[in-house]
């Protein structure tokens, strides 16, 4: 009895645990979630910036490798600026000046100078060298991006110009790839027959055009290495000419009517660009069915300089005021050392300067791309290149020389009022830029 | 005693079966009342769930709906900064009449105020078009590839729609979609014409906390996919899925272009028109907002289940605990109700009960032996010896017969000095079966006859029998019970003290 007694004690226990568990257990569930209990618990990226300018192609491969570089660093959320060069330097300057720049800034090799006098306008590399491989740049390369000992940025690729003509154009007029001035001049005979020109050419190539021709002729620099100028008003006046003639015997299409869709369609048989650009002037002709061909810096006859410079493409730079310089780091390291964007980026820049980068696109055949064929010729002949001075890239001036030209090309001033007006006006702008 | 031993013990399990059905029939009942409760709840908490997420989605894809008109609010405001002057927006590049020194400078001073005021955004293009496809700005490689034989100026213009505003939006213009464009005109002659990358309403499509496989889509007019977090959707159209319930449920919004949410079976939807009649449209699968609902209908049956077992499980521990007392009683009644008290074989209702369950079994090559016995001369039993000694022989003829047959074989007390038996042999020849049985009946005969010398000698009793062998399958136990009365009626009028076998 006593046994029996105790069976139905424990199970009256037992019982009683379990419906005492069950209230628990249904208690609990009804209040998950309630009285301030934490049920999410999202952990806040490190954003960033980063800026560059460019055309289509460049706009969509960048995107795309921010894309593979946020799938790589998770933490790291990267937005961007862009936009076209056309206004870029304008846009930059307010960045720059309101201290509202990107953290990863692609800038022009001329902007070094022009922000970072000092070595103090971007975040100086070297302290980055964890994050940056910097090992895949020789000193020389990197030495195009030290200011003041300080290493401000580092070069995407090297840069110069080169000349792509419409091959069948020029079979046409049944003459040879021009190599000298006078055979442009030919050229243009020819294309005037026919209501086309020679070459077009944008409004800086028209500047560096210019600047070639008069520094082959007089053996003297248009600028000094400082920046300022050193052509005078009488040099200026013989390039005006120069200009003039150019239009008027159809060797340079007007720069305001240049447009590349008249290039591709033969109303213009060549034009001058950076290598970087050969993918929209070679590339994109070849795509129309026509035959392009390489052609060299025309070249005057026992000329003292050859007026042709060279300078590195675009460059990587890092904010001086960056908040997260190890986050920049970390993206520009990826930007110009990681095969990924490497082979995003192809030879749009030109053919790059990072080993790395040229290791990943050996193995896509970078030896039979046009970019590397007109990088070989610039590397035979960089003895009688110079380092481009950054004030020939510098947008302000060459709008002096523009508009002031316009002036004497529509026939508003004579060539002399014209070169001392325009004179002054470049003059006035480098002052402005010193000061 | 074997017997009655059996009985008990298959009274027993009788009642414990019953009781074990009542446990069973009860828990299923408590595992019914709960699964229907727990699905009343749970439905009913799912359809709050679907409600209260659709309401959610509503309210941020009204605040991505927000995001885009901003932006896109944005994107139409800056060229309107064009008409700031009349410099920017009268001049015609088509016009002859104007020198060719003065268009120079007039588009410079364009240009100017283009890179001024479009300055801060990210433009694919910002330009100005003229009638005879001259531009002016930044209008890019892209889109000027887009028309290889001209006609730009045309495709674009036709996009303004908006007589008020004399602007308008387009996308996928021949083929392309990466862009989506914004034009206005400026005068008779000149159209501005800006773009923006769709990628770029990556950030305006920022959802705070996303479900998953949830899609947040930007379609045009024609429910081409402008964006989405899928990038290989964009210029596709929209899954037709969606498009349908869309459509469907048109008839029943008050206005076919209104934003609305919508849920179905399938999808939650909510669909949001921006300013410019592009709709954001935000869809998850509705099984995705009641996956956790599920989860939780299965837990609470599973938990169901598991107390309905449990229950089973303590409830039989209770009835054995509880049952036992009158486990026996019942018991005992049972016995009392099926057992003949005398001879302790069968009494007549329990026989019977018991041999046509027997011969509702379905088996085949059945032999069914079925045998009436019936005392002869009984009565002088009772009259001469008394009525006890009379119930002295019944217990011994139960005796008897239980001693002699096994336990295979059902015996019956079916009337005062009559008893029945019922045995059955399967797969034996019929023949083999009948003359087994004339062995038995010879045997009963003769030990019946040791048995009862002084009753016999007394009061002349002896025993006559009736036997029926059937291989039929569908008999009944009245035509077995007459076909042996039948042959128990000639054993009488063949001078008793014998058996008559029939076979059928």
């Amino acid at each position: 009895m006593r046994g029996n007694r105790r069976r139905s004690i424990f199970v009256l226990f037992l019982m009683i645990v379990l419906a005492v568990g069950a209230v628990i257990a249904i208690i609990r569930i009804s209040r998950a979630g309630e009285s301030g209990e934490v049920v999410t618990n999202r952990q806040n990226e490190t954003k960033i910036q980063m800026s560059w300018w460019g055309n289509d192609a460049r706009h969509a491969y960048t995107m795309e490798g921010v894309d593979v570089f946020q799938e790589k660093n998770p933490d790291i959320e990267v937005s961007y600026r862009y936009g076209e060069w056309n206004g870029y330097e304008k846009r930059t300057k307010v960045w720059m000046e309101s201290h509202t720049e990107a953290d990863v800034m692609q800038i022009n090799y001329a902007w070094l100078e022009e922000y970072s006098h000092d070595g103090t306008g971007f975040y100086d590399l070297n302290e980055l060298s964890d994050y940056i491989d910097l090992d895949n740049f020789t000193d020389e390369e990197k030495g195009y991006g030290i200011k003041n000992g300080k290493l401000n940025a580092l070069p995407i690729a090297m840069n110069t110009h080169t000349f792509y003509y419409n091959q069948d154009l020029l079979d046409k007029y049944g003459l040879e790839v021009p190599k000298t001035w006078d055979d442009l001049y030919r050229l243009g005979r020819e294309a005037a027959k026919d209501n086309k020109y020679a070459i077009g050419i944008s409004k800086k190539q028209l500047f560096l055009l210019m600047i070639a021709y008069y520094e082959q002729n007089y053996g003297k620099n248009v600028f000094n290495k400082d920046g300022t100028l050193a052509i005078d008003e009488d040099g200026l006046a013989f390039i005006l000419e120069f200009y003039k003639k150019m239009l008027d015997e159809h060797v340079l299409c007007p720069v305001d009517t240049f447009d590349r869709a008249n290039y591709m369609s033969g109303g213009i048989v060549g034009t001058m660009c950076w290598i970087s650009d050969t993918k929209i002037y070679c590339d994109g002709l070849a795509e129309t069915g026509a035959k392009v061909s390489r052609g060299s810096f025309p070249k005057l006859t026992g000329a003292k300089l050859s007026g042709w410079y060279i300078k590195p493409a675009t460059m990587w730079a890092i904010s001086a005021g960056t908040e997260h310089p190890e986050e920049a780091a970390i993206l520009l390291n990826y930007l110009l050392n990681d095969p990924d964007m490497a082979k995003l980026q192809q030879t749009e820049k030109g053919v790059p300067v990072s080993d790395a980068a040229v290791e990943a696109l050996n193995e896509e055949g970078l030896s039979k791309t046009n970019e590397y064929m007109a990088v070989s010729e610039m590397n035979e002949n960089i003895d009688e290149m110079n380092l481009m001075i950054p004030s020939m890239e510098n947008e302000s001036i060459i709008d002096a020389f523009k508009s002031g030209a316009d002036e004497y090309i529509f026939d508003k001033m004579t060539v002399e009022e014209c070169a001392k007006a325009t004179c002054k006006a470049m003059r006035d702008v480098i002052e402005n830029m010193e000061q | 005693m074997a017997k009655r031993e059996k009985i008990r013990e298959k009274s027993g399990e009788r009642f414990k079966q019953f009781q074990l059905e009542i446990l069973i029939v009860f828990a299923a009942i408590i595992l019914i009342v709960t699964a229907f409760l727990d699905y009343i709840i749970l439905d009913k908490s799912g359809r709050a769930m679907r409600q209260t997420v659709s309401s959610l989605i509503a309210a941020n894809s009204r605040q991505l709906e927000l995001n885009i008109n901003s932006y896109l609010d944005r994107m139409q405001t800056v060229p309107t900064l064009l008409f700031s002057d009349e410099s920017f927006y009268l001049y015609d590049a088509t016009d002859d009449s104007i020198d060719e020194y003065d268009k120079v400078k007039s588009e410079e001073v364009i240009k100017d105020r283009i890179v001024d005021i479009g300055l801060m955004e990210n433009y694919a293009d910002f330009g100005i078009i003229y009638a005879d496809d001259h531009k002016v700005g930044w209008i890019s490689h892209g889109t000027q590839d887009l028309f290889p034989e001209g006609g730009m100026y045309d495709a674009f213009a036709k996009y303004i729609v908006n007589p008020k505003k004399n602007d308008g939006w387009c996308f996928g213009i021949n083929g392309n979609t990466d862009r989506m464009y914004y034009i206005k005109r400026l005068n008779p002659n000149a159209i501005l014409v800006s773009s923006a990358y769709t990628k770029e309403l990556a950030s305006v499509f920022i959802y705070p906390e996303q479900l998953d496989e949830m899609n947040i889509r930007l379609v045009d007019s024609d429910n081409t996919i402008m964006f989405s977090e899928t990038s290989e959707e964009i210029g596709e159209k929209l899954p037709e899925a969606i498009a349908n319930e869309l459509e469907a449920n048109k008839v029943n919004a008050k206005f076919a272009d209104m934003s609305s949410s919508i849920i179905s079976e399938d999808y939650i939807i909510n669909s949001n028109v921006c300013g410019n009649d592009w709709r954001v449209i935000c869809s998850v699968p509705t099984k995705i907002i009641l996956e956790e609902n599920l989860k939780l209908r299965s837990f609470t049956l599973r938990v169901s289940m598991g107390m309905a077992i449990l229950f089973v499980f303590i409830g039989l521990f209770l009835i054995t605990r509880l049952s036992r007392p009158v486990d026996g009683m019942v018991t005992t009644l049972q016995e009392k109700a099926e057992i003949d008290k005398l001879s302790g074989v069968m009494n007549r209702g329990t026989f019977q009960e018991t041999v046509e369950m027997r011969l509702q079994l379905p088996m085949d090559n059945r032999i069914i032996v079925y045998v009436m016995l019936d005392m002869d001369n009984f009565k002088q039993v009772n009259d001469k010896l008394g009525h006890s000694h009379g119930d002295q022989v019944i217990i011994r003829v139960g005796n008897l017969l239980r001693s002699i047959y096994n336990s295979e074989t059902i015996i019956g007390r079916i009337g005062g000095d009559e008893f029945a038996l019922y045995s059955e042999c399967i797969d034996v020849d019929k023949a083999e079966v009948v003359d087994v049985t004339k062995e038995q009946m010879d045997y009963v005969l003769e030990q019946f006859h040791d048995e009862f010398v002084i009753e016999r000698d007394k009061c002349g009793v002896s025993i006559s029998a009736g036997v029926f062998v059937t291989d039929k399958s569908d008999i009944t136990f009245k035509e077995l019970y007459e076909k042996a009365d039948g042959a128990l009626y000639k054993s009488k009028q063949a001078g008793k003290s014998q058996y008559t076998l029939i076979e059928g």
